[in-house]
């Protein structure tokens, strides 16, 4: 039995996996899961563990001497993990990759260009690369559909969602993500209800107290909320976000920004800007209006 | 199930009933002796028949011939005919009251029983008894056919059910030749042999119906007994209050069960005619329904005060008759719309076996059952409504009424075996459902007021608790549902729990979206209504009779609906016909071409073919696609009253006389378009099949020939008409002389003296009137006449003649006589008329060129207008792009490029393919080119249109424009986040009109409240800022409509003046006139200034009294009165201390009248405050204008920036501000 469908005991770990509720995959016993299926599970966690920001490196030792034949592997992680703990690569093993053998290997060197190298060019041919060996294997079009939809590129995003069809997947958390970011950003109140009832079923879920898994969907239904100018909700869903007191990302503060334009008359939006350079310095909010505020005094002496 | 009752009359207690086989008629015998003929389609009484005497029981109508029966307590049966209405003849051999009859479905034979113990068999053609069947001992309640076989059942109040068989008498009275229905022929000798062994007679002398079985069972007196009409059952009911079931073979019969419930007698009891079910009524007020095959209750229906006497059913329709203690009640058990759902090009339905099966309107097939709906809900729950969802293919379904209504979610089998059970149900309380998105769907129930949404996995995510009033939920399009009030009804948007908009419509009963979510049909028992999708009333039909479905043609936007006898149109201008008459009710589904797909009551597609050229024509008429209307004129055999009269009434007379051959019809349309050709040519004809007996048809053309001028035309009409004075007086006016000789000559030939007079005098011949006058003995009048005219031979022959001398004839002075104008030149033509331009059918249908046809000389005076208004409009909106809305590197984008070389069979539609890219191709407005970060080209615009050029100012505004559409949506952890963007309109669905939401105008009041409130003496900076914010927020602003666009101007005048306003007072503030005395005849016409502004009435007060005080302060009486004046003007009746003062002061002012310091300020003077040295502008001085806000400088200032808005230029060109979008 495929251990990913809907009966599978990989289901659950991967619907959370994929919809960045990190601290409920770490929380999952490994014993519990069947031999064949545990060392995706440390993936995951391995994985889960970082994007918390955490050293995972124990993880990957005690991985190490419980999978011995997976050196390449663990190598690959442990790479990631001392380049987010440390910020650098000290085995330079990222830029040593031009053609990914594993779809992890594919899936962390695009993470790794687009990070650290801002290479999304690279990242792309990278992912294309491995996409085209045609395994079915469905991360690196998650990837790759976001790096095209980060750089507004909807054509090429719908192109290779298409792609992904093709397996015949529609039940798949993967393909449900991707759908859900794609009608968004197709507009029209009915794509953009669609992804919103998406996230709204995986609140129904019980968080106990993983506010932040809870507050990463909060803040998609923020955006998705005021994509569809239901600014009262908007404000509901701010103040549920404040009350679980969670750790909050450059985005929602961006999103904040725009929410305050909205409903507020742009009053608080010198706040959210300082906010926003505390939480995430260099955030695409504050670059675009740099750029854009630049622009204006340039025309501005330009009429003078 | 439940009871739809369809008729009920009210009237005395009501005996029998009887269902007309084909017309909508019921016949109800009364206890009052009548018995009445209804209508019960339309609800009216056709006729009364009162021949009897005493209490009617039973009637019946014939299934062929237009005959009833009835039988009464005066012992009598009576044959009655339809057609006129009479008493044919009547039966007399029962001994005591007649309580059934019945005609025979196929023999010319009625049956009829008594409380005379016997059953009657009577041929009605011949009107003999032809048998009387005895052995009851008790009064015979009930006796009838069976509906196939030779066998009769009857009831008898001594407590038996019998059946006997009447083969024998069938073939005594099959006689050769005799004509007595099928199976009659000549007699063979195995024929004669058998009757000779016909069973002799019983002991009574019945030979030809004999008991074949006498069912005992019932403890009291049987009131009723029935045939099933296909199975070997009898149903019975008594006085023992129990309905029992019987079954027969060919040797016995035997009970089979009893359905114990009423707490009466019971009356009579049924089978219903296609559902195993049996239908008793009883004197305790019910009537109830019984499951056949486990003969337990299902049903029971009460009524509080009448008891019921029987039941009938109508033979081929589902209803049912009964009739109780004030009158009949006819009703149907059950709905008979099957519930259906169109998803694209499939239809899916319940059929009549409770299967859910597809229709392929592409391929014209009806797929398999898929699955069976029997385990949802009871066995004799209907489905009322069914929803599809593409997305995983399931559907939902609602059954039951009221409490008891619930709703099911199930999977459709992924391949179509034939009808399955389901395996998965998700179910629960619900009288409504419908998916509203891909996987959500709402539920509707009554009792407990709920909306619910659910998840595919039937969970609730949102509840909402509605209004009371809200009778049903319909759907309304994604994410949106209709609440149907009993006076209203309501788009929801479910995710907003918001009311959109509303329309007021009377019980509407279904909804029916257009295919393109436009238009919606609201569809109640008699009135369409038709709305747009924002619930705006398009038009409205009643019909007199139920409606029953509709579906819109999308192709032509045209709704056809049903009727329970038709099928009809109806146009979105309100014109409607009738397309086909129906023989039975059908649902309409969709409608393709010369197609309709209907459902009809089995829960079969039936197609039926129609013929939609006559809306098609009408539509495209309307719409004015005259390509189209002349392709139908061309193409079709479009002919009738109808259509002529429709164009006649569109005011298109010359397309109607494409379609008319006669003559009459022709002449007059001819006359209406003005077309004399056709109108001369059609008075021919009918002057030759009338024989020339037509005159006022001449007479209608010569009138139209006289207005247009056209003489000759005129000319033959009075010939015809043989109007000779008219003819000659033409002649004159036409100078021809030629002809005027001829009338002349004429007359003098018909001897008509007068008229020759007449022409003499037009054609100045003196000769010949002098020898008329001559000729009739008038000799005087025929001297003078020669003798004025210098005719002196001719006179002289007079005198002789008279015998008189000259002298004896004295004739007055006489100037020369008058010479008649000679014509110029040879007699006048036709008056000229300018070429008629032929209309675009008229050309169109001589060159025969369709496609060739230049829509644009469409002829018709209105729609010339109001083709040339949208050129215009085009030629505008052009001509902005070329000035300098249009960017070409814009259009060579990159992203432009990829999104045009899109595979289009892609799946999902590349709608947001980039999104600013799709803004900025849109831009109309400057805020638009903000928003998608083009602030070259907005600066450039606002230059342009109201020349900015202090850009400072506005940089708040432009990053809020850009900013607040921007959003962030998060993705996958360490990958940057996704932009997505906030559209003005989510509804919009087209890429060309796809435009950002710019945020300020639904937060305009609310600034402008607040920059009002801040008009205060010590706060005046912070109201020009803020009134400055709302002008620049207005710069930057895209709205939607006219109206949106127009309040932004009155808001942009209204902000002008308050700056203008705070300006002056600031100023006047400065002056400091108590400390510098120099400065007080500027501080009085500043403060009278200050009153020049155009303030809210309040603020308008506070200038008034300040001018007042300052005046009255510097002594200048006479001015100070003028404002006081102007305070108690406006005071009205409230007091207060301002009116106080203002009487004091005028009080002064009387006895001072006059101004101690003069300034330049006439309270009289039509003049405007120059915004830059706050002094007047008289109506007659130059000045310049500021484009944006409108504000008055005088010249000097021009080139400078503008001091109220602080960022336009004052006076240079400008072609004002665009923000409609």
């Amino acid at each position: 039995m495929d251990a990913f469908t809907d009966s599978g005991e990989l289901y659950s770990i991967r619907n959370e996996f994929y919809t960045n509720q990190h601290n409920r995959v770490k929380n999952y016993l490994l014993d519990s899961f069947s031999a064949e299926n545990q060392l995706k599970v440390l993936e995951f966690q391995i994985r889960s563990t970082i994007a918390l920001g955490e050293d995972a490196s124990q993880l990957i030792s005690s991985g190490k001497s419980r999978f011995p034949d997976n050196d390449g592997f663990f190598q690959l992680l442990e790479a990631y993990n001392d380049l987010s703990s440390f910020g650098t690569d000290s085995s330079t093993y990222f830029d040593d990759v031009k053609e990914a053998s594993f779809e992890l290997e594919a899936v962390l060197t695009a993470l790794y260009l687009v990070k650290y190298e801002k290479d999304f060019e690279q990242a792309t041919k990278i992912l294309n690369g491995y996409i085209a060996k045609g395994t079915p294997e469905f991360e690196p079009y998650l990837l790759l559909v976001q790096l095209h939809l980060v750089q507004i590129d909807l054509v090429a995003a719908n192109k290779t969602f298409n792609e992904l069809k093709k397996f015949n997947m529609s039940d798949d958390i993967v393909y449900s993500v991707i759908e859900s970011w794609i009608n968004a950003l197709r507009g029209e109140s009915e794509n953009i209800n669609n992804s919103f009832y998406f996230y709204d079923e995986l609140l129904s879920t019980d968080f106990e107290d993983d506010n932040q898994s809870k507050f990463r969907i909060l803040n998609v239904l923020f955006v998705l909320t005021l994509q569809l100018q239901h600014y009262p909700e908007a404000t509901e869903l701010l103040s549920q976000i404040e009350s679980i007191h969670p750790e909050v990302t450059g985005d929602f503060v961006a999103n904040q920004i725009a929410y305050d334009y909205l409903v507020n008359f742009g009053s608080n939006v010198p706040d959210l800007l300082t906010k926003l350079r505390q939480v995430q310095e260099g955030h695409r909010r504050l670059t675009d209006l740099e750029e854009k505020s630049k622009l204006f005094d340039d025309i501005a002496v330009k009429y003078a | 199930m439940k009871m739809l009752t369809k008729f009920e009359s009210k009237t005395s207690r009501a005996k029998g009933v009887a269902f007309h086989p084909k017309r909508p008629w019921a016949l109800v015998s009364l206890h009052s002796s009548t018995i009445q003929l209804w209508d019960y389609r339309m609800g009216t009484l056709i006729d009364r028949f009162d021949d009897h005497t005493g209490p009617v029981r039973c009637v019946d109508f014939h299934p062929t011939q237009p005959l009833f029966v009835s039988g009464g307590d005066d012992y009598t049966v009576k044959v009655w005919s339809l057609n006129t209405r009479k008493c044919i003849f009547t039966l007399n051999a029962h001994l005591d009251y007649v309580r059934t009859v019945f005609f025979h479905k196929t023999l010319p034979w009625i049956i009829s029983c008594s409380d005379d113990l016997t059953i009657k068999i009577w041929n009605w053609q011949n009107r003999q008894e032809i048998a009387c069947l005895t052995g009851h001992n008790h009064y015979v309640m009930s006796a009838q056919f069976h509906p196939t076989e030779d066998l009769i059942v009857s009831a008898s109040l001594d407590q038996t059910v019998r059946v006997w068989d009447i083969s024998g008498l069938r073939k005594k009275h099959s006689a050769p030749g005799g004509g007595m229905g099928p199976g009659s022929g000549p007699r063979s000798f195995e024929d004669q042999l058998t009757r000779s062994q016909l069973p002799q007679q019983d002991i009574f002398g019945n030979a030809n119906a004999v008991v074949k079985y006498v069912l005992e069972g019932h403890d009291k007196g049987v009131n009723w007994a029935a045939f099933h009409p296909t199975l070997p059952l009898i149903v019975s009911a008594a006085d023992d209050r129990l309905v029992k079931l019987w079954r027969m073979s060919d040797t016995k019969a035997w009970e089979v069960d009893t359905c114990r419930g009423h707490t009466g007698n019971v009356l009579c009891s049924i089978f219903h005619p296609t559902q195993d079910l049996i239908l008793s009524v009883s004197d305790d007020k019910t009537v109830r329904v019984w499951d056949l095959n486990k003969r337990t209750p299902i049903k029971q229906f009460r009524r509080e005060h009448d008891r019921f006497w029987l039941i009938a059913n109508h033979p081929s329709i589902n209803l049912f008759a009964a009739c109780h203690d004030s009158g009949v009640m006819i009703f149907k058990l059950e709905r008979e719309r099957p519930a259906h759902a169109i998803f694209q090009n499939k239809l899916f339905y319940v059929n009549g076996e409770k299967q859910v099966q597809a229709y392929d309107y592409a391929r014209d097939e009806a797929s398999l059952p898929m699955l069976s709906l029997k385990k949802i809900g009871k066995t004799w729950s209907f489905m009322r409504t069914l929803s599809y969802n593409q997305s995983d293919n399931s559907i939902l379904v609602t059954h039951g009424e009221g409490e008891s209504g619930q709703y099911a979610l199930i999977s459709l089998p992924k391949n179509v075996t034939g009808a399955i059970d389901p395996t998965d149900i998700r179910q629960g309380e619900g009288n409504y459902a419908w998916f509203i998105s891909r996987n959500r769907f709402v539920v509707y129930y009554k009792s407990t007021r709920t909306l619910q949404v659910k998840d595919m996995t039937n969970n609730v995510t949102k509840s909402i608790t509605l209004d009371s009033s809200v009778n049903e939920v319909l759907y309304g399009g994604p994410g949106r549902v209709l609440l149907v009030k009993s006076n209203a009804v309501i788009n929801y948007d479910v995710q907003q729990r918001k009311e959109l908009n509303e329309v007021a419509v009377n019980n509407v009963k279904y909804a029916v979206w257009s295919g393109d979510g436009q238009h919606l049909a609201l569809l109640s028992k008699h009135t369409i209504t038709i709305v747009t999708s924002q619930m705006e009333l398009v038009t409205s039909l009643h019909e007199t009779i139920r409606i029953k479905s509709a579906a819109w043609d999308d192709a032509t936007g045209v709704l056809v609906y049903s009727t329970l006898n038709h099928i009809k149109y109806i146009l979105l201008n309100g014109d409607s016909g009738i397309i086909k008459t129906l023989a039975n009710t059908v649902y309409v589904t969709r409608v393709a071409g010369t197609k309709v797909y209907c459902l009809n009551r089995q829960g079969e597609v039936e197609v039926q073919t129609i013929d939609p050229t006559e809306y098609r024509f009408k539509k495209s008429l309307v719409s004015k696609q005259y390509g189209e209307v002349l392709r139908l004129i061309k193409h079709s055999n479009l002919v009738g009253q109808n259509i002529i009269g429709y164009l006649q009434k569109k005011g298109h007379p010359e397309v109607a006389l494409q379609f008319v051959r006669d003559p009459e019809t022709r002449f007059d349309l001819a006359l209406e378009c003005s077309n004399l050709d056709v109108a001369r040519e059609e008075a021919e004809k009918l002057d030759k099949k009338t024989g020339g007996k037509s005159p006022q048809v001449w007479e209608r053309l010569g009138q139209e020939a006289l207005l247009q001028g056209n003489l000759e035309v005129v000319e033959e009409v009075y010939k015809k008409l043989h109007q000779l004075d008219k003819l000659s007086y033409l002649y004159s006016l036409r100078g021809d002389r030629e002809h005027l000789g001829l009338m002349a000559r004429v007359s003098e030939n018909q001897g008509d003296l007068s008229a020759l007079v007449q022409n003499t005098l037009y054609s100045g011949d003196i000769k010949k009137r002098c020898q008329v006058y001559i000729e009739s003995g008038m000799l005087p009048l025929a001297y003078t006449l020669a003798q004025s005219h210098g005719l002196l031979e001719l006179a002289q022959e007079i005198l002789n003649q008279a015998g008189v001398d000259a002298s004896e004839v004295q004739l007055p002075e006489i100037s020369a006589p008058n010479q008649l104008p000679t014509p110029v030149a040879s007699p006048v033509t036709n008056w000229p008329l300018k070429q008629q331009e032929l209309t675009f059918f008229e050309s169109a249908l001589i060159n025969g060129h369709v496609e060739d046809a230049p829509t644009e000389t469409i002829s018709t005076a209105k729609s010339a207008v109001v083709v040339d208004e949208d050129q215009f409009e085009d030629a505008e909106d052009a001509e902005e792009e070329d000035g300098w809305d249009l960017d070409d590197d814009l259009v060579n984008d990159e992203e432009f490029l990829k999104e045009a070389s899109v595979d289009p069979a892609a799946g999902v539609s590349v709608q947001g393919a980039n999104e600013l890219a799709h803004w900025l191709r849109n831009a109309k407005t400057p805020a638009t080119y903000v928003a998608a970060g083009e602030f070259e080209q907005a600066a450039s615009l606002l230059n342009k249109q109201v020349g900015v050029t202090n850009f400072a100012p506005l940089k708040a505004r432009f990053l809020e424009v850009y900013a607040a559409n921007k959003l962030y949506l998060p993705g996958f952890d360490d990958l940057p986040p996704i932009p997505t963007f906030i559209r003005a309109d989510n509804d919009e669905d087209d890429p060309n009109k796809f435009l950002p939401l710019v945020p300020g105008y639904a937060q305009l009041d609310a600034m402008v409240q607040q920059a009002v409130n801040s008009f205060h003496p010590e706060r005046l900076p912070d109201a020009i800022t803020k009134f400055r914010n709302i002008i620049y927020t207005i710069t930057v602003l895209t709205v939607a409509d006219e109206d949106q666009e127009a309040k932004c101007k009155d808001v942009l005048a209204l902000c002008r003046e308050y700056i203008l306003a705070s300006q002056i007072e600031l100023e006047r503030k400065a002056l400091d006139a108590k400390n510098k005395p120099e400065n007080v005849k500027r501080n009085l016409e500043l403060a009278a200034y200050f009153t020049r502004t155009h303030l809210q009435q309040n603020h308008k007060n506070s200038a008034w009294l300040v001018a007042m005080t300052e005046m009255a302060k510097y002594k200048n009486y006479a001015m100070a009165s003028y404002f006081a004046d102007k305070i108690l003007e406006n005071a009205g009746k409230s007091g207060g201390k301002r009116v106080e003062t203002a009487m004091k002061i005028k009080k002064i002012a009387e006895q001072m009248a006059r101004d101690a310091v003069e300034i330049d300020f006439d309270p009289y003077a039509d003049f405007e405050v120059c915004c830059g040295s706050h002094t007047p502008i008289y109506a007659d001085e130059p000045r310049v204008h500021e484009a944006l806000v409108g504000a008055v400088y005088k010249p000097e200032f021009k080139g400078e920036v503008c001091r109220i808005t602080e960022i336009t230029k004052i006076g240079v060109p400008a072609s004002g501000l665009r923000i409609r979008g």
